[in-house]
């Protein structure tokens, strides 16, 4: 007994165990699954903030601290006396030195991290001679150090980055000479000096009176030397004037005019314009120089470029492109980066402004210091400031500007760029040239996409509808069998496949037989509706065995009828009414060029494309009316047409609107029938005979270019999550309606 | 019943209707005409036709199409015809096709002896056989005993190719890999000691290097030992004349077939046909993928979409679970739900983007610093490859398989689920025994949507690991196997790139619409098999409800 008691109660106690294991796998699988649904669910919400969090740096406002001044002026001469305030300043791309050039002719090198002296070199061509003026060139480091007697002594800064073990542990320094130049042969002091050399030209420009710039080019290689003066009108004061690219020569006056001449064999005054009312004190052209930004006595600042404005203009005009946010005090240096077109100005009482030029945005600003800054230079990585100060010391700054170019207006307003007649939306995201402006409009992509979009719902949402209307209410059952799978076969087909079909096979025969392809729009649904005329004389044999809802067995032969109409007809109609040559009509009558890859194609593939969910979700709709409404309408005597037209049609509107919006969703996104339907090009034209392009495509086509955590790369992140914002937001408004509808019929 | 009455009623209006399910009908069967007609008809060993000109210019080709020509605004605007002729011959003319005005021909014949070769390099070589030759002995002259011949060669020549391949990718190919571990291997030790400075590492080092010794010596010996081969495969000669009177000598190693074009009875151009669509599925490309087959490119699309279908299940399964089971019902389940459908909706391409960004950059990056510094800045996992692209493509097909999964759940009838509870099951019980079991068609169906969507899917792929060209599979012989890192082919991408970024547009024409038919045919495959399990399963609950 006592046994069989135990094992009873074994029995138990292991049910009882086997009991517990089971409820806490359950209660596990309850965790388990509670948790990575959950998991599930946010992880996708966070697709939506991951992509719209690469974006967001974009808009992350630049930042700069003031890292510190540096008594640089500490050097003395080799006699031990102090050297006098230097005359430039440079600075390597790692920022490891800095140098200046002091008025005995030594080029002094500096350890940008403390300030110590690092190395010297002098200027043996000019043999102890006083310095009185110096420049650095923005590109190449091209030195010149001119003196009192009208000589200038080229030199070269170069750098050469030692690395051990991949990282960069010094810098070898060298500055090579260019050659002693004498620029003005009366050996008047030299005032102001700039210096730049191009494909082995050398220039030099020196300012030798208030009235009067001295310029050399020279080709050492070649033995080729020519000078010139160039002379303000009626004697004004030039106050500054910079070298540009292509031998161009900018000088600012004391009366607010701006001279550009072009330094060929010849010099050539290109322009004389007035561009202030004060005195104009800073001069500096843009990377590329297409751009020239004035800086004048009032703290005023603004860029002028040379455009055609009119087609037929013989001559460029200079004009204003630009205004900036003006400083208060008379701008005294602007330094232009290297790499885009930031550009920092620095004013008579120290405040700087670090600026882009195409877009007008002061990106940072630091406040006045009481220094008097003489010159302002950006780093070549544009992540730091240096201001040479009238008292010889140099202050430098640090700043964070990745994404200088990116603005709200610059991506969705109109912005005047550099070579355009007026200010335009344009995507054009890189160039052929290092100092390509990039331009980055969503407005042209927002509007292809809108575009594109458009032409596919003209075609898609009338037939897509009226053949779920048929399906629904007129056809027979056994047609409505067979349809719904092709139609969801039709869904089925990759976009790939519709997009290659369209680019290589429609858009050329589009191309060729435009005039019937269009009258097929016409004809095909003619002649199907012409099928009514047929039916009552089909012989009766076969009458007898279609019964109504079978009309499809007429309507498509019909309809094929139609289309082989329209392309034996379609080049009668062409001859008769557009002399033979729609495009050549369509070109001189309406303006419009026709582009083979076109919204035409685009509208027929992506219309194709979407047909079939605006098919299914409408023909869903119709189809659930309640049935007592269209049998009580029926049933008084109204005909199949107006039961449908006046009883299904507005029960179900919601359903058709929602599937609608969903099919628009569709086509906003789609990305591979555009990719191929259309030329790609970013224009903001209506015309259904040219391309567009779309957002989607747009990344398609230019993430593969976009390195890493760029500018263009986080703008295509915005791009991606605008498409998604814009179809999660129609679909769910589709998807709330749907739901609202659902709960009608139920009460119905 | 009179006419103007049925008007009355709007009876011509539903046929209006009528028209436009009759233009939806038209358009997918044009659609499905126009890829069946240009992709089936390209195997078709074609006879060739030889035309000569007015002008005395005689070419030799296969007639591809015939259309009028177009003269906008004259009278005689598309009423006279042009040919196109495929002519191959492009090392000797320079094009691949010639448009021919149909008043030039003179003379239109299809003459006996003329050959169709295919061969290695610049697309078919088109003419008539006159010389075959070993070294500088001649085998045999004229069209008739080359004839005969040609056959032994070519499959002397097929097995000498085969040999060749075998030795440049397997062998050789595996000296190469284990020469590149050795190296990453030799950096390994490098970073170690720079982290650890006291240890000696010498040892090992010169382990390594032996290693590299040995298979650099091994792979001079297979070199030798392939151009060894070379040099024996490639002494038979054989020579065409084209049809403006060039001679062309071709290697027979590079001959891959040749046929007589005009000489062929039904069954054997049906026996070339099969070959050429058997090439064609199982070959690598050739010839930046306009010749040759797409076997990496069916290979790839077929493990892409397995991988995502082993990610998207569990994924899908277990949301649609807590949704459905375990969630309390209300309006935040009821908004979470229409954002996941909703989530459908969104476009492909934004998933690539996120594949790119979180996937490729930040989750590869993050994997090539941690596990693979030695090959940075060379990136491993940081770059497209196929494990990104399934992730990717699971992630957008996920909402498919919750909203079928959820569906197939709630079809579940409530009196299984409440007879599994009265016998005391647990709820886990019931769902895994009961409910789950009862739902795995509909889930099925989820799944196979899914497989469906994904195998056509492009956009995204191209952000996230798709390439024109692999040079090897994503899966090999070399240890670990499955190399999920590397990128791969994909159909979809096939027809896309060799549609518009070929080189040869034109010639690679008829083989982008053949692999369309594949790719459809998968497509279609799976959507035929989705729509079957559900009616089989609708069927399944109408029974089983009582």
């Amino acid at each position: 007994m006592a046994s069989a008691a135990a094992t009873i109660r074994e029995r138990v106690m292991a049910a009882g165990a086997r009991i517990k294991r089971v409820k806490r796998v359950d209660r596990a699988a309850t965790y388990t699954i509670t948790l990575g649904g959950i998991f599930i669910v946010v992880s996708v919400s966070f697709i939506f903030l991951f992509i719209f969090g690469q974006a967001l740096p974009l808009f992350r406002p630049a930042h700069g601290r003031a890292v510190g001044v540096m008594p640089l002026m500490g050097v003395t001469g080799a006699d031990g006396m102090a050297a006098g305030r230097p005359l430039a300043l440079g600075t390597d791309e790692y920022q490891m030195y800095l140098y200046e050039l002091l008025p005995d002719g030594r080029l002094v090198f500096f350890k940008t991290q403390d300030g110590s002296k690092a190395k010297e070199f002098a200027t043996t061509s000019l043999a102890g001679a006083a310095v009185t003026a110096g420049s650095r060139s923005l590109i190449g480091d091209y030195v010149a150090a001119a003196t009192g007697d009208g000589r200038v002594a080229l030199q070269q800064v170069r750098v050469l980055p030692r690395y051990e073990e991949q990282r960069l542990v010094d810098l070898e320094t060298e500055v090579r000479d260019r050659g002693l130049v004498e620029v003005d042969p009366t050996h008047r002091p030299v005032r102001a000096v700039r210096y730049q050399e191009e494909e082995s030209w050398q220039l030099v420009a020196a300012q030798v009176a208030d009235d009067e710039i001295a310029v050399l080019r020279r080709n050492p290689d070649e033995g080729a030397e020519a000078r010139h003066a160039l002379r303000s009108n009626g004697g004004e004061r030039f106050t500054a004037f910079e070298l540009g690219r292509a031998d161009t020569l900018a000088a600012g006056t004391e009366k607010g005019n701006v001279y550009l001449w072009e330094l060929g064999d010849e010099p050539r005054l290109l322009h004389l314009s007035a561009v202030s009312s004060q005195p104009v004190t800073a001069l500096q052209y843009s990377i590329g120089s297409h751009s020239l930004i004035v800086g004048d006595a009032a703290g005023a600042l603004s860029a002028w470029f040379r455009v055609r404005t009119k087609d037929d203009e013989p001559e460029l005009s200079l004009i204003k492109a630009h205004d900036y946010d003006g400083q208060g005090q008379a701008i005294t240096g602007i330094g232009q980066s290297t790499r885009d077109r930031t550009f920092v100005t620095a004013a008579a009482d120290g405040s700087l402004v670090l600026r882009h030029l195409t877009s007008e945005r002061s990106v940072v600003s630091f406040p006045a210091t009481g220094a008097r800054p003489q010159e302002a230079l950006l780093t070549p990585r544009s992540d730091a400031i240096l201001v040479r100060n009238e008292d010889g010391t140099v202050a430098r700054y640090e700043v964070t500007n990745p994404h200088p170019e990116v603005s709200w207006r610059a991506l969705f307003g109109k912005v005047w760029y550099e070579g355009y007649a007026q200010p335009e939306y344009v995507w054009q995201s890189t160039g052929a040239t290092d100092d390509f402006e990039s331009k980055f409009s969503l407005v042209p992509l927002v509007f292809g996409t809108i575009k594109g979009t458009f032409y596919a719902m003209l075609f898609a949402v009338p037939i897509a509808i009226m053949a779920a209307l048929y399906t629904s209410q007129f056809a027979h059952p056994s047609i409505r069998q067979r349809v719904k799978p092709v139609v969801e076969i039709m869904a089925a087909l990759p976009s790939v496949v519709v997009g290659f079909i369209a680019g290589l096979w429609l858009a050329s025969r589009v191309e060729q037989q435009l005039v019937p392809v269009l009258l097929m729009f016409a004809f095909l649904p003619a002649a199907g509706t012409a099928g009514v005329l047929v039916w009552d004389r089909l012989p009766h044999g076969l009458r007898k065995r279609l019964r109504p809802g079978m009309e499809l067995a007429v309507i498509v032969p019909m309809a094929v009828v139609g289309v082989w109409l329209a392309l034996k007809l379609g080049p009668g109609f062409e001859g008769a009414l557009f002399g033979g040559d729609f495009k050549g009509w369509v070109h001189s009558a309406l303006g419009l060029v026709y582009d083979q890859r076109n919204s035409l194609v685009v509208g027929l593939a992506m219309g194709f494309a979407v047909i079939p969910i605006i098919f299914t979700i409408s023909e869903d709709s119709f189809s659930s009316v309640p049935s007592h409404l269209t049998a009580a309408s029926l049933a008084l005597g109204a005909s199949r047409w107006q039961t449908a037209l006046r009883v299904v049609l507005p029960t179900a509107s919601p359903g058709i609107f929602s599937a609608v919006m969903i099919g628009f969703g569709r086509a906003v996104g789609e990305t591979m029938i555009v990719l191929k339907a259309t030329g790609n090009t970013p224009v903001l034209d209506w015309s259904v005979f040219n391309g567009m392009r779309t957002l989607s495509a747009n990344i398609a086509v230019e993430i593969p270019e976009a390195p890493h955590g760029g500018t263009l790369y986080r703008i295509l992140f915005l791009a991606g999550g605008v498409l998604f914002l814009m179809t999660f937001f129609v679909n769910t408004i589709a998807e709330l309606i749907r739901q609202r509808l659902r709960e009608r019929y139920k009460a119905l | 019943m009179s006419l103007r009455k049925a008007i009355q009623r709007g009876d011509h209006l539903i046929w209006l209707t009528g028209s436009a399910l009759a233009a939806c009908i038209l358009m997918i069967v044009g659609l499905i005409v126009v890829i069946l007609v240009n992709g089936l008809g390209f195997f078709w060993p074609a006879p060739l036709v030889k035309l000569t000109l007015k002008d005395g210019g005689v070419f030799l080709g296969e007639l591809v199409t015939r259309e009028p020509i177009p003269n906008p605004g004259q009278p005689d605007h598309l009423k006279r015809h042009r040919l196109q002729l495929k002519v191959g011959n492009r090392d000797l003319l320079g094009y691949d096709f010639k448009w021919i005005d149909e008043a030039d021909v003179v003379a239109r014949e299809q003459p006996a002896g003329v050959f169709t070769v295919e061969r290695r390099e610049y697309g078919p070589l088109l003419g008539t056989p006159v010389l075959l030759k070993q070294g500088d002995r001649e085998l045999a002259q004229g069209p008739e005993a080359i004839r005969s011949a040609l056959p032994a060669l070519l499959d002397r020549a097929a097995r000498d190719r085969a040999a060749i391949e075998h030795i440049e990718k397997e062998e050789i190919g595996d000296i190469n890999y284990r020469i590149e571990r050795a190296r990453l291997d030799l950096r390994k030790i490098e970073f170690r000691a720079r982290r650890e400075p006291g240890r000696d590492l010498s040892a090992e080092r010169a382990e390594v290097e032996r290693q590299v010794a040995a298979a650099q010596k091994q792979y001079e010996a297979k070199q030798a030992e392939l151009a060894r081969l070379m040099e024996q495969a490639a002494t038979t000669f054989v020579t065409f004349k084209a049809a403006d009177g060039t001679d062309k000598e071709l290697r027979t190693l590079d001959v891959y077939r040749a046929y007589p074009a005009n000489e062929l009875g039904w069954f054997q151009r049906a026996g070339i046909y099969a070959g050429r669509l058997w090439t064609f599925v199982a070959e690598d490309p050739r010839e930046s993928n306009t010749e040759g087959g797409i076997f990496p490119a069916i290979f790839g699309t077929v493990m892409m979409v397995i991988i995502m279908s082993i990610m998207v299940v569990p994924l899908g399964v277990l949301a649609a679970l807590y949704l459905r089971e375990y969630a309390k019902q209300g309006p935040l389940v009821r908004i979470v739900r229409i954002a996941v459908n909703n989530l459908a909706g969104v476009p492909s391409i934004v998933f690539g983007v996120f594949g790119l960004g979180f996937f490729v950059y930040f989750v590869g990056g993050g994997i090539d610093r941690v596990f693979f510094p030695e090959s940075l800045p060379t990136p491993t996992y940081g770059t497209g490859g196929i494990l990104w692209a399934s992730l990717t493509l699971a992630l957008l097909t996920v909402p498919v398989v919750i909203v079928a999964s959820e569906e197939a759940l709630a079809a579940v009838p409530r009196s299984m689920r409440e007879a599994s509870l009265a016998m005391g099951a647990t709820k886990f019980q019931t769902i895994l025994r009961v409910v789950l079991p009862a739902a795995a068609p509909g889930i099925l169906t989820g799944l196979i949507l899914a497989m469906a969507r994904g195998a056509g899917e492009v956009a995204p792929l191209m952000l996230t690991g798709v390439v024109k060209l692999a040079p090897e599979l994503p899966l090999d012989g070399f240890f670990p196997f499955f190399h999920l890192d590397r990128k791969f082919m994909h159909l979809g991408f096939h027809i896309y790139d060799v549609g518009f970024q070929s080189p040869n547009v034109e010639a690679a024409k008829p083989m982008v619409y053949t692999t369309t038919i594949f790719l459809l045919m998968i497509v279609v495959a799976l959507n035929f098999t989705a729509i079957v399990v559900r009616n089989r399963l609708r069927r399944k609950y109408q029974t089983s409800a009582f």
